[in-house]
């Protein structure tokens, strides 16, 4: 686990996705792990999907799942809703749970 | 009782003079009588019934003229026009419209919403008459009208038409043509429905207002001149779905009130205005009898003014008729209403009791009425009594008729044209429309049977699908032999293929048209609207109940639900008067629904108790509730008992139950049917299959022709075996088991109103947990709040996070009813909204622009139902309204395309 951890976390139009990024940002800092959380759209994932290492999708853009999946499929890359109850207790430390455990 | 005569003339002189002045009082002194002698005549003069007593102290009197309010023809436009609501509820519309007019240099721009038939073609057309009488406007400036509906077909000729053709532009311009700018040029263009513009017109559109420069369709630049003061107007929803730019160019923004937000007396002074146009048109006075006249006043006329006033000339009509027939004057009674305008139960505060028209002489006749120089009904019924002069009365007599017959028909096809099916020309090209609706007219004369608007849509589709095919030049498959239909029906479908090769160009076969023939059929039992369980919607509130049942028959499509208002102020004693009118209104009803907001007071509840129907009493009502039961009781097959327990599952807390588990087994099955199997099934299961949702992608469905005799398929028991079918969807009603059928035009006409959109989601196999969620419970749709309420306080910077989530709570329910989004969507979608609230109270108080992740998704190419942004804007304006907040324009379009449940969202 010595290497950088970069996550995305996707919404529709990033009004979620970059406060949810910044708590898993401290959440990370805080245990002292590599991991970089990104913020973006559904759209330019599309584009720079294989510049991370795993994806995390919110809530409100469930319904594209099969398209994004598909991207990261492509990138070789995992993808995963954020857990629910995580997202909407904006909970750092769950999220960065997850993260790890996806890229295991 | 000469005595009593000179009373009643001086009191009758006296009102004229001041209608305030009319006391016994007053009467005395007038003829020097003593006040209670003068009291006396008076009394009796109210008993005969000649003049009537006001509410209040000291007792005032009025003059009635016999049993009726008269309407004088008028002649000529007099100086006065009478802007009804001028004084109320339109004051700041007028003015403002006013202001926009008289500026013909430097026009300010003025765009006018309001439901369908509230007036605001008619608002335009008075604001342009009265700048001219009143305020100088030349007479001979232009005022163009012009509905973009009537071109949305073909969205490059609605362009031509206004700015301009040039020749060449496309194949059939053979000449230049001037725009409905040139003419407009100096003056005014009235655009209705501006919103149908296509975003190409509506830059243009821009151009114009922003630089006064504009081109003809096929020229090249922008080098045409024009100053034009533009009057849009659009039903309020669609009012965000403008392009911002073109929003913006509006000066004014107006919102037209519906009618039943007018008062009293404006609908009263619009009775007038109307009746006073017919009273033009036929050129003699109109005696309204007092009942019909309170019928006007009271009925819900959901079709808004337009429909008060299709009503009033059908009721005209018929009481002409009479005349005609030998009558002395043309009195309109009750039974010259159409049925439904008669008061309903919400009506409770009767306060107009003793208030009567006065007559009104000064009413001009409509600008709309004079544009066009086309015989009006009166002049059609003379002349074709002179026509038949020599024929026996009986045959008049029918002929007479049936001349008034098609004119009603005629307005009640425009109506309801106009209310449900604008949206046709999304499944059928408009050429094959107009071909039906022509030939439904001519069935109905030749053939005698009618053709209604279910079928000529069925029809429609069903041609569009043969045409589709045809140019697609698949080969044409096997065809089965059918039997033959009444010979009527034949005869009407020979008319129809032969109006198909004259005006479309299609010719059909022989056996394709012994298909269409069966098409003409009648189904009565399927498209049975007719209820046995009656639905009453009850609340308190001045209108809480009947704006409800409003909006859910107008999404029904049919008056099945009534209601009873209760306001707070009004007494027991009256609510419950209304109520057991409405029972007794209700003689056929095997039982009744009452879907009320809170238990009823005992007072009501002895009322139901004693009625002869059982009835089932169903709390905490709300919208999606009132259109399910409507829905349910329209189906032939369910009880009152089945909708009520049904309806109740309905309620917060509890989860529509999945169907039964024999459901779970099998995999999910849709049949699409039709006569050949293949057109219109195909196309309505293409159809399905792109409007079911991620979560629906197991279902099958599948084409399936049906018999058309027997109208029925071994091909569905087969698919029985090893499926289970939830739905069959189709032109050719189907019944097989329990399976419920749903009309395709039920399907097409707007997804989410649709039975099978109820259909499919409450058989949806118990959700696969998602795998990555499986170590965490999945939230339930009680916690979200509580959730999202401990998230968003974690990331705002300015929002009130309770105040939002209470402003949501009054709210959620309609939401959740209305999308049906699971927990975690709905999650998703309050965090979002959160945070643009978030931001726009940063930015309002900070003044700075927080610029937003550029848009990857553009709103305006979307088409959102209109009923999701109906309710995201309610849902806004609360918390607009709780925070003092303004959302962008378009935040609305933003939140209901982020609640769309299929794939529309996919980025472009």
């Amino acid at each position: 686990m010595s290497e950088q951890i970069n996550v995305v976390i996707l919404c529709s139009w990033g009004a979620t996705s970059s406060s949810l990024a910044q708590k898993v940002q401290e959440a990370a800092k805080e245990r002292g792990l590599d991991v970089v959380a990104h913020a973006g759209g559904t759209g330019e994932f599309k584009e720079k999907a294989s510049t991370y290492d795993v994806a995390l999708l919110e809530p409100q853009v469930r319904h594209l799942k099969k398209e994004m999946q598909k991207v990261a499929d492509n990138a070789e890359i995992p993808l995963a809703m954020v857990d629910q109850r995580a997202f909407a207790l904006m909970d750092g430390n769950k999220v960065l749970d997850q993260v790890l455990e996806l890229v295991k | 009782m000469e005595r009593a005569d000179d009373v009643l003339q001086t009191l009758e002189a006296m009102y004229e003079e001041d209608p305030e002045s009319v006391t016994a009082m007053s009467v005395a002194k007038r003829l020097q009588l003593e006040r209670s002698t003068a009291s006396r005549y008076l009394n009796e003069l109210v008993k005969a019934g000649k003049i009537e007593k006001k509410r209040g102290r000291p007792v005032k009197y009025r003059p009635l003229s016999e049993d009726t309010v008269h309407v004088e023809p008028v002649n000529a436009l007099t100086e006065n026009i009478p802007m009804i609501g001028a004084t109320e509820s339109l004051e700041e519309v007028i003015e403002k419209g006013l202001a926009a007019l008289l500026y013909p240099s430097s026009p300010l721009h003025l765009l006018l919403s309001g439901e369908t038939g509230a007036g605001k073609s008619f608002l335009a057309e008075t604001i342009y008459d009265i700048a001219v009488q009143h305020h100088n406007l030349d007479p001979k400036t232009p005022f163009v009208t012009f509905n973009c509906a009537d071109y949305a077909q073909n969205p490059e000729l609605l362009v031509g038409q206004i700015f301009g053709i040039k020749k060449g532009a496309f194949t059939g311009a053979t000449q230049d043509e001037f725009g409905l700018v040139a003419k407009a040029d100096g003056g005014v263009l009235f655009l209705d429905e501006i919103h149908r513009l296509p975003s190409s017109g509506q830059e243009m559109l821009f151009s114009l207002i922003d630089k006064g420069v504009y081109r003809r369709l096929g020229e090249a630049t922008l080098d045409r001149h024009a100053t034009v003061t533009i009057i849009g107007a659009t039903t309020e929803a669609i009012e965000r779905s403008l392009l911002d730019t073109l929003l913006r160019r509006f000066s004014f923004k107006l919102r037209i009130p519906s009618l039943r937000e007018r008062t009293v007396d404006e609908r009263s002074e619009f009775i007038h205005y109307f009746l006073a146009q017919e009273s033009h048109k036929m050129g003699r006075q109109i005696a309204l009898d007092r009942e019909a006249y309170n019928r006007f006043l009271r009925y819900r006329c959901s079709g808004n003014i337009g429909q008060l006033k299709s009503d009033i000339q059908i009721a005209c009509a018929q009481a002409f008729l009479r005349f005609m027939n030998g009558g002395t004057q043309v009195i309109v009674k009750p039974a010259d209403l159409p049925d439904y305008v008669r008061p309903e139960a919400e009506d409770v505060p009767k306060v107009h009791e003793n208030t009567y028209l006065e007559i009104a002489s000064d009413v001009p006749n409509g600008k709309a009425g004079n544009a066009r120089k086309m015989p009006t009904i009166y002049e059609r019924l003379l002349t074709k009594r002179d026509q038949l002069g020599e024929a026996d009365a009986n045959e008049l007599d029918h002929e007479l008729r049936q001349e008034v017959n098609r004119y009603i028909s005629q307005l009640v096809q425009r109506s309801e044209e106009h209310l449900h099916l604008n949206n046709w020309g999304q499944y059928i090209d408009e050429d094959i429309t107009a071909t039906l609706r022509g030939e439904a007219d001519e069935i109905r004369k030749q053939e005698g049977f009618d053709v209604n608007l279910n079928q000529i849509f069925v029809l429609s589709l069903h041609i569009q699908a043969y045409r589709d095919r045809i140019l697609s030049e698949e080969p044409i498959r096997f065809f089965p032999e059918i039997g033959r239909t009444e010979a009527k029906y034949h005869r009407a479908a020979k008319m129809l293929a032969t109006a198909l090769r004259d005006k479309n160009n299609l010719l059909l076969p022989e056996e394709e048209i012994t298909l269409l023939a069966h098409l003409f059929v009648p189904h009565s039992e399927a498209f049975d609207r007719s209820a046995s369980i009656t639905v009453l919607i009850t609340s308190l509130g001045e209108c809480t109940a009947s704006s409800m049942s409003d909006v859910a028959n107008h999404l029904l499509g049919s008056p099945v639900t009534v209601s009873l208002d209760r306001p707070l102020a009004a007494p027991v004693e009256q609510t419950k008067a209304y109520l057991e009118k409405v029972i007794r209104k209700q003689p056929h009803s095997e039982g009744m629904l009452i879907l009320t907001d809170i238990d009823l007071p005992a007072e009501l509840k002895n009322v139901l108790t004693s009625a002869a129907q059982p009835y089932k009493l169903i709390p905490n009502v709300h919208l999606n509730m009132v259109t399910e039961a409507g829905r349910k009781v329209m189906t032939p097959h369910y009880t009152l008992e089945g909708i009520s327990e049904e309806l109740q599952a309905l309620n917060p807390g509890e989860h529509v139950a999945g169907n039964p588990s024999a459901l779970q087994n099998k995999p999910r099955f849709i049949a699409t049917v039709c006569f050949t199997g293949e057109r219109t099934a195909s196309f309505l299961k293409h159809w399905i299959e792109q409007s079911l949702s991620f979560d629906d992608q197991d279902v099958v469905i599948e084409a399936v022709q049906i018999d058309p005799v027997a109208r029925n398929t071994d091909r569905i028991y087969e698919i029985m075996e090893v499926y289970s079918i939830i739905a069959i969807v189709g032109t050719v009603p189907v019944h097989v088991g329990n399976v419920p059928f749903i009309p395709a035009w039920e399907v097409l006409r707007d997804e989410k109103s649709s039975r099978l959109y109820d259909i499919v989601l409450s058989t949806r196999p118990e959700a696969v947990t998602p795998a990555e969620a499986n170590s965490y419970e999945p939230v339930q749709f009680a916690e979200v709040l509580d959730l999202i309420m401990k998230g968003l306080s974690e990331i705002v910077e300015k929002l009130d996070v309770s105040l939002y989530i209470s402003v949501l709570k009054q709210h959620i329910h309609s939401l959740r009813q209305h999308f049906r989004w699971d927990p975690e969507r709905e999650i998703g979608i309050m965090m979002h909204l959160g945070m643009l609230t978030d931001r726009v109270l940063m930015e309002q108080q900070t003044g700075l622009v927080y610029t937003s992740e550029s848009r990857r998704i553009d709103i305006h190419s979307l088409a959102l139902p209109a009923g999701d942004l109906h309710l995201w804007n309610l849902v806004l304006a609360a918390l607009e309204e709780a925070n003092s907040i303004h959302y962008p324009n378009d935040a609305a379009a933003e939140m209901t395309a982020l609640s769309q449940p299929a794939t529309v969202l996919e980025s472009t």
